[in-house]
Formats: structure tokens, C-alpha cells, sequence
């Protein structure tokens, strides 16, 4: 019983989640392999039933895995003896992770613009969902939106 | 929003191989499944410890409240848990005040909790998500194995006492599995750790293994460990224990941790990421100005010239996971090279002011344990500086001052600030006038001010 509740309440998500996933994940992560691992987590501690917002959790989750996964991959990077190497590595990884040459770098980053522009969440419910204050997304928003406007000349 | 932007995210969203709902759901439902097979396959719980999970396990929320606890417990101190964190902004989402994150922490109202026991014959897994948001753990914890590194140094039998009443796990050694960095050592498989902060391992037949480390990621290096016979298993030697242990909370990014005494774990616009012990004649003071840096410096801290005492140990303990808000703040790397290698470990640097020109950094006084000596030993700590605080936004144009009460000579007219270095036993020279740099020599001096002078007022002070 509770599996199917369960299985109805990841059906509603799944569209979103996905492509939730799509966008927050680097090019090397199947988007529904981060849903499916997420999922598996969740379902592991529990039905989603029981959580006061299933698709807040797993879109959380899925930040949080991408972000594992990422740290996960830099651990492999070599480790320079010197800090000074190791900011030349930096510079280096750093270019690694620019996806398309527009999007922003970071998760969270890509997470909020979707939320908010595409999604239509309000600041205040986006910014938790991305481990944020709403202060602070606001902050990044404004951040992202300034970089772009300059990028394309766009005053807006 | 920039629709250039938005266009690439549309059209991101849909990338990928497309697979159907039901295979997706399928998948996720037998991972879940398996690993709960794994789980009970794999270990071979005694009745209490069994009986203890099992009924942990009764519901999402006494196992989220758990988890909870042991992290409380973990953060104030006896584990070498290390949990990497965000950013302020993670603090407060971590205290639980977002109702969206609220499944992350556990749900605290009793009225939600499973009314049907379904999850009650599930080994407990380990905490898959995040208790913060930048990811304390790693949700492949539940399903992989996780690595132990048991450090074996035979002879010493003190401090059994305190390993206590603590419910023994199963722990497997693979036999083979020794390590030319550390040849002591064995490499231990578990499986089903659980977020506490500590853990008795069943390891052998008779040796109680305490391991005060958090399993963190899909692999954790070091543990510190005891025996209950007369070898015994543990990472450092005299003082170590309390000092490594110290020490690793301090280096455990103490955003998410409980302050300790000794070291501030913030202030106004500041706030401690990390510390970690380096070799002597290291030096080094600059700004860290994104997370592939900052992520790239971490990894470069374990100092590779270390032993395999507790330098390598603490170092390895460290994961490369601090993470910071780069678009509000930046970080400082601040390293010292005096003090001596066979001290206990601490830190050097307690405070850090703001004013209108420089950052200044407060000196460390007192030991973080009282076993250990006083003085400190070569170290390097990372500080995240709101931006917003610093004196200029231009790093390169900020000043940063390490030193004790240095702030006290801001404002005083130069023949003040030089009687009043003179009062504290410190020599004086003049960096800059009126703008115009002086020719100083570069030899370090930690008895010495420099002063940077403006219509005859100390405008800027710094030690060394």
C-alpha cells in the first residue's frame, strides 16, 4: 500500500525531477541515474510519503549528490605537493567545469536559475531547496543576472 | 534573467538517455533492496547491537533524531568525524528553519512517524543525505563498502578505559590488505556504520577497536583506535589522543561544528574553515578566491614529508570538502613556521579584526589541551572573510596583519604607537609614508611592527 502511494507520488514528480536533475548534473551524470540514486536513498530511510515534501527532499538530494560526485572526482585529481601548484591546478579544474560556456559553474548556481526563472519558485521556497537563505539567493541571483547582462550587454 | 540563459537550461533539461518512469522506479526500488541484502548478508551484528538498530531503524524519524544526536555528540567531541559543510547560509538551513530541509534533518513531530512500522525491519542505513547542504555524507555509504585504516601500534596499553560500554560492530580486516605508507596498519571493511560518532569494532576475536572517526564519503582514511588487550591500536602516541582529537575538530570546518573553547570558530565577517599542521619553513599568506582553489589547497595540505604519525593522519582525516559561498566571501590562507613539529597540535591565530585597511589576526595563546605544550607548531588555517567586510574588493590591495592586539595602534600618532611597541617589547620600523613604500628588508621579524604612516598617523600595522 504504501509502496503504491509511494510510486504515485514519484510519478507526479519524476517529469520535474529529471529534468531537474538534467540541469544541475555535469555532463558526465545521467540525469536519472542521480534521480534513481536519490530515490534509492530516500526509499531506503523510509516512504516518501512520510516526508513532509518529496520532491523538496529529493531535489535537494540530487544537489547534494552531484556535489558528492564532483568532490568524489577531484579527490582523484592528482594532489600537487605545493599550494602554489595546487592553484595552478585550480585554475586548470576550474575551466574543466564550464559547461557550454554559459551556464554557471555551479549546481547550485544552475539550480536556483531554474527553480526560480523556469519553475517559477519564489526566492524564499527556491533558497532552502539549494541550502541557502534566501538572503543568499538572492544574492547569487542578482550575481548571475549581473554576469549575464554584461556578458550579452543585456542592461536587464 | 538573461534568456540566452535560460534557453541553455531548457534545452540542458533534456539531455541524457531517457529512460521510462517505471524502469526508474524500478531500479531505484531493487538498489534499495539489495542493500538492505547486502546489509544483512554482510555483518554479523551481535544480539545487542542488532536489537539496537533494529529498533532505530522502527521509523524515519527515530532514526533522522539519531543520526541528529550522534552528530550533536560527534560535533562537541570525541570523534574525528569529519563533516564538511557550506557556507553560513548552510548553518542556518542546517538548523532546520526551511521546511524543505526538514526531510533532510528528520521530522520532529511524533505525529508523523511511520504509524505502520513498515520500515522497521530495514537495517538502518547510513544517513544517505546531507545533514547540511553541502553534503556531510555521501549516499553511496549505504551500498559500498568503507575503508578503515587501522594505524597498529603495539606496546602501549593506556587509555582502555574510556573506550567503555560502547556497542561492538562488526568490523572485517582483509588480511592482505597492508599499505606501504603505513606498514602497521590493515585496512577494514565495514558496511553498516552508522552515523554515530563513535563505535566499538568487534575486530578479531577479542580486540575491542574503537574508531573515533566518522565514516565521511565512500572511503575514510584513519581512525584513531584502541584495543581491549595489551596491544594497542591508536594513531599517536603521550597526548596525542586529546591533541589529535583537538585538532581534527578544528580541522572538521567548524561551521557545522560546535565552537570549541579554544578557538573562536567566528566572528564579525569571518569565520574558521580548517587547520592543519604543516612542516617547518613552510610559509604562506594569500587569498583564495574560488572553490576550485580553495578545494585544490585542501588537497594539497596533507603534508606528504610527515611520517605516518599524526601529521599524516590529521591531514588525511581532512576531506577536500569545505565549501564556500565564493560570490559573498573569499578565503585566507594563513601559515606560520615557527614552533616545532613534536609539539602538540594547535593553531596559531584565534581573531581577526576588521579596519579599514587591514585584516588583522590575533595570535593563538592558550593550548587547546592542557597536556600539551604551549608553544605552537607550524600550522595553516583557512578563514572564510565576508567580501563584503573586506577593506577593498580588490585582495591584492588588502593588507593582512597577524599579531597580538595590533589594533590598539591604529589612530595614535607615530611617536605613541613607537612608545607604546616599545612598552610591549617591540621594535618598529616604517613600511610606508604618506603612500610612498620604504625599503625594508624581507627577513621576518615576530618581534617587530611595521607601521604604515599618514599625516604622522598609524594608518596600518603589522606584525612580523
Amino acid at each position: 500500500m504504501a509502496q503504491s502511494i509511494d510510486r504515485q507520488i514519484f510519478g507526479d514528480l519524476y517529469p520535474s525531477l529529471r529534468r531537474f536533475a538534467a540541469v544541475v548534473g555535469d555532463d558526465d551524470m545521467e540525469p536519472d541515474d542521480l534521480v534513481q540514486e536519490v530515490l534509492a536513498s530516500a526509499l531506503r530511510q523510509g516512504p516518501l510519503a512520510q516526508l513532509d515534501d518529496a520532491g523538496a527532499y529529493l531535489r535537494t538530494s540530487i544537489i547534494h549528490l552531484v556535489r558528492a560526485n564532483r568532490r568524489l572526482a577531484g579527490r582523484q585529481r592528482s594532489k600537487a605537493p605545493l599550494i602554489s601548484a595546487a592553484l595552478d591546478d585550480a585554475h586548470h579544474d576550474a575551466d574543466a567545469f564550464d559547461l557550454e560556456g554559459l551556464l554557471p559553474d555551479d549546481p547550485v548556481d544552475r539550480a536556483l536559475v531554474w527553480l526560480t526563472a523556469i519553475e517559477g519558485y519564489p526566492g524564499a521556497q527556491a533558497a532552502p531547496l539549494v541550502g541557502l537563505s534566501h538572503a543568499a539567493a538572492r544574492k547569487r541571483l542578482s550575481r548571475i543576472r549581473s554576469r549575464h547582462a554584461d556578458d550579452s550587454g543585456d542592461p536587464t | 534573467m538573461n534568456d540566452e540563459l535560460l534557453d541553455a537550461l531548457r534545452a540542458r533539461s533534456e539531455r541524457g538517455t531517457h529512460r521510462d518512469l517505471h524502469t526508474v522506479w524500478d531500479a531505484a526500488l531493487n538498489d534499495a533492496d539489495l542493500a538492505r541484502v547486502d546489509a544483512v548478508e554482510s555483518f554479523e551484528l551481535d544480539d545487542a547491537t542488532a536489537s539496537e538498530q533494529h529498533l532505530a531503524s522502527s521509523s524515519r524519524t527515530t532514526w533522522s533524531l539519531a543520526a541528529a544526536a550522534a552528530l550533536l555528540v560527534f560535533v562537541v567531541g570525541v570523534g574525528f568525524a569529519f563533516i564538511t559543510t557550506g557556507d553560513s547560509d548552510n548553518s542556518t538551513v542546517a538548523a532546520g528553519d526551511s521546511e524543505p530541509n526538514q526531510a533532510l534533518l528528520g521530522d520532529d513531530d511524533p505525529g508523523t512517524a511511520d504509524p505502520d512500522n513498515t520500515t522497521e525491519a530495514a537495517i538502518p542505513p547510513f544517513t544517505p543525505l546531507a545533514l547540511d547542504p553541502e553534503g556531510t555524507f555521501i549516499s553511496e555509504t549505504v551500498v559500498d563498502d568503507i575503508e578503515f585504516r587501522i594505524i597498529h601500534s603495539p606496546g602501549a596499553a593506556d587509555q582502555v578505559d574510556e573506550l567503555a560500554d560502547l556497542p561492538p560492530t562488526t568490523l572485517q580486516c582483509a588480511e592482505d590488505a597492508q599499505d606501504e605508507q603505513f606498514p602497521d596498519s590493515c585496512l577494514a571493511i565495514a558496511r553498516d556504520i552508522i552515523s554515530d560518532d563513535t563505535d566499538t569494532f568487534r575486530f578479531g576475536s577479542a580486540d575491542d577497536v574503537r574508531y573515533v572517526e566518522r565514516a565521511q564519503g565512500d572511503v575514510v582514511e584513519t581512525t584513531a583506535t584502541f584495543l581491549a588487550n595489551d596491544d594497542v591500536f591508536r594513531i599517536v602516541g603521550a597526548c596525542e589522543t586529546q591533541c589529535v582529537r583537538d585538532a581534527t575538530d578544528q580541522l572538521s570546518r567548524s561551521r557545522a561544528l560546535a565552537p570549541t573553547d579554544a578557538q573562536p570558530q567566528a566572528g564579525e565577517g569571518w569565520e574558521f574553515l580548517a587547520w592543519a599542521p604543516i612542516a617547518e619553513g613552510d610559509a604562506f599568506l594569500g587569498f583564495l578566491e574560488s572553490q576550485a582553489e580553495l578545494d585544490s589547497v585542501v588537497e594539497a595540505l596533507p603534508p606528504t614529508r610527515a611520517s605516518p604519525s599524526e601529521l599524516a593522519i590529521v591531514a588525511q582525516t581532512r576531506t577536500p570538502a569545505l565549501s564556500v559561498d565564493f560570490e559573498t566571501e573569499i578565503v585566507i590562507v594563513l601559515s606560520a613556521s615557527v614552533g616545532s613539529a613534536n609539539d602538540c597540535l594547535r593553531p596559531l591565530y584565534r581573531d581577526i579584526l576588521f579596519t579599514d585597511r587591514q585584516i588583522l589576526v590575533d595570535s593563538f595563546d592558550d593550548p587547546l589541551d592542557s597536556s600539551c605544550d604551549t608553544s605552537p607548531r607550524p600550522s595553516i588555517s583557512l578563514f572564510a572573510l565576508d567580501r563584503d567586510l573586506l577593506p577593498d574588493d580588490d585582495p591584492e590591495n588588502v593588507s593582512v596583519s597577524l599579531g597580538q592586539d595590533l589594533q590598539q595602534y591604529l589612530g595614535l600618532a607615530l611617536e605613541e604607537a613607537t612608545e607604546l611597541a616599545t612598552q610591549n617589547g617591540l621594535t618598529v620600523r616604517l613600511t610606508s609614508i604618506d603612500g610612498e613604500p620604504q625599503p625594508v628588508t624581507l627577513v621576518p621579524d615576530p618581534e617587530r611592527l611595521n607601521f604604515e604612516i599618514v599625516d604622522g598617523l598609524v594608518v596600518a600595522v603589522f606584525q612580523f
